[in-house]
């Protein structure tokens, strides 16, 4: 019997020794695929900008980054919840486009431009969660890195983000131009093939 | 040497002449021709958009959404889901959500 207890006792251990060395290696390979990828974009910054800081500034920055970067992580979380806003936002806008499409099949009517539509709304919000997702990383960077210890890199990182924050305005912008010209434009003709439904159906 | 160009100048008749080779050249200059087509469509906008088309075809099931869709079309009901779609579009501001005033020095206390 306590042969057998210790026995279940050792496989039970070496289980759960096993299981936490997977763990333990998993998290390893995914901190350095997180730090490789760090530094590609750390390398790629340095190829675009030209940082090169004095002692003084240097002195300046390492004083002041830690503030700087309460600031940015305040910037990331605000952009965390637009993202889950807009997420939902543009879920119900091709949802109810969606629906609408559905009526036009089931009555027969012309469809494609609401094809367009939904599609051009796919497309650009797509575009858009790619850059916010991008601009995020690119906060996250300068949040996390030892600026005290790196200004040099620290400002690279920042100057980073405001690319980053172009790309992601520019994607937001699209959308805005979208919703301000092609969905009017859309609905205009989608209400004329409805009145000329409507007439040849003598409803 | 005379004689030489004369032979190459007959060689270049006698290809042109030679129907099998215009043949060859012209399905070649089509095959060429398609090619550079079908590059340019799989590399282009329109084969991404046809291709979302199909798919949200293929994904619109007409009995899920039957329960939300209204018994008859009307232009109330297309005032409506334009008017919603405007009102969740504009409840988002480009300029109030990422103002580029937010990174810079000043602003961080750098």
């Amino acid at each position: 019997m306590r042969s057998a207890f210790l026995s279940l006792l050792i496989i039970t251990l070496s289980f759960f020794n096993l299981s936490s060395y997977a763990v333990a290696q998993y998290s390893d390979a995914s901190t350095l695929f997180r730090e490789d990828a760090r530094a590609a974009r750390l390398n790629s910054l340095n190829e675009q900008f030209d940082i090169s800081l004095s002692d003084e500034d240097r002195a300046l920055i390492s004083l002041r980054c830690t503030t700087a970067q309460s600031a940015l992580t305040k910037i990331r979380d605000r952009a965390k919840v637009v993202r889950e806003g807009r997420t939902s936002t543009y879920a119900n806008v091709v949802s109810g486009l969606t629906i609408l499409k559905a009526i036009f099949e089931r009555d027969q009517l012309d469809s494609s431009m609401l094809d367009l539509l939904i599609v051009s709304y796919q497309q650009k919000t797509t575009t858009f969660n790619g850059e916010l997702e991008g601009f995020i990383v690119a906060l996250n960077d300068a949040i996390e890195i030892n600026c005290t210890q790196n200004p040099n890199e620290f400002m690279l990182f920042l100057e980073g983000t405001r690319l980053q924050q172009e790309e992601v305005i520019q994607a937001s912008r699209a959308i805005d131009v979208l919703s301000a010209t092609v969905l009017p434009s859309t609905f205009v003709s989608l209400r004329q093939r409805y009145d000329a439904w409507e007439l040849q159906n003598g409803r | 040497m005379r004689g030489s160009s004369k032979m190459d100048v007959n060689e270049k008749r006698l290809l042109r002449n030679n129907p099998l080779f215009v043949i060859t050249i012209a399905c070649l200059l089509a095959l060429l021709m398609s090619a550079i087509s079908f590059y340019l469509y799989y590399n282009s906008e329109t084969r991404r958009t046809v291709e979302l088309i199909q798919q949200n075809n293929q994904q619109l099931n007409l009995d899920e959404v039957s329960d939300k869709l209204p018994e008859k079309l009307s232009k109330e009901y297309l005032d409506q889901v334009e008017k919603d779609v405007i009102n969740e579009v504009t409840s988002h501001s480009t300029d109030f959500e990422f103002n580029p005033e937010d990174l810079s020095n000043s602003s961080l206390g750098l």
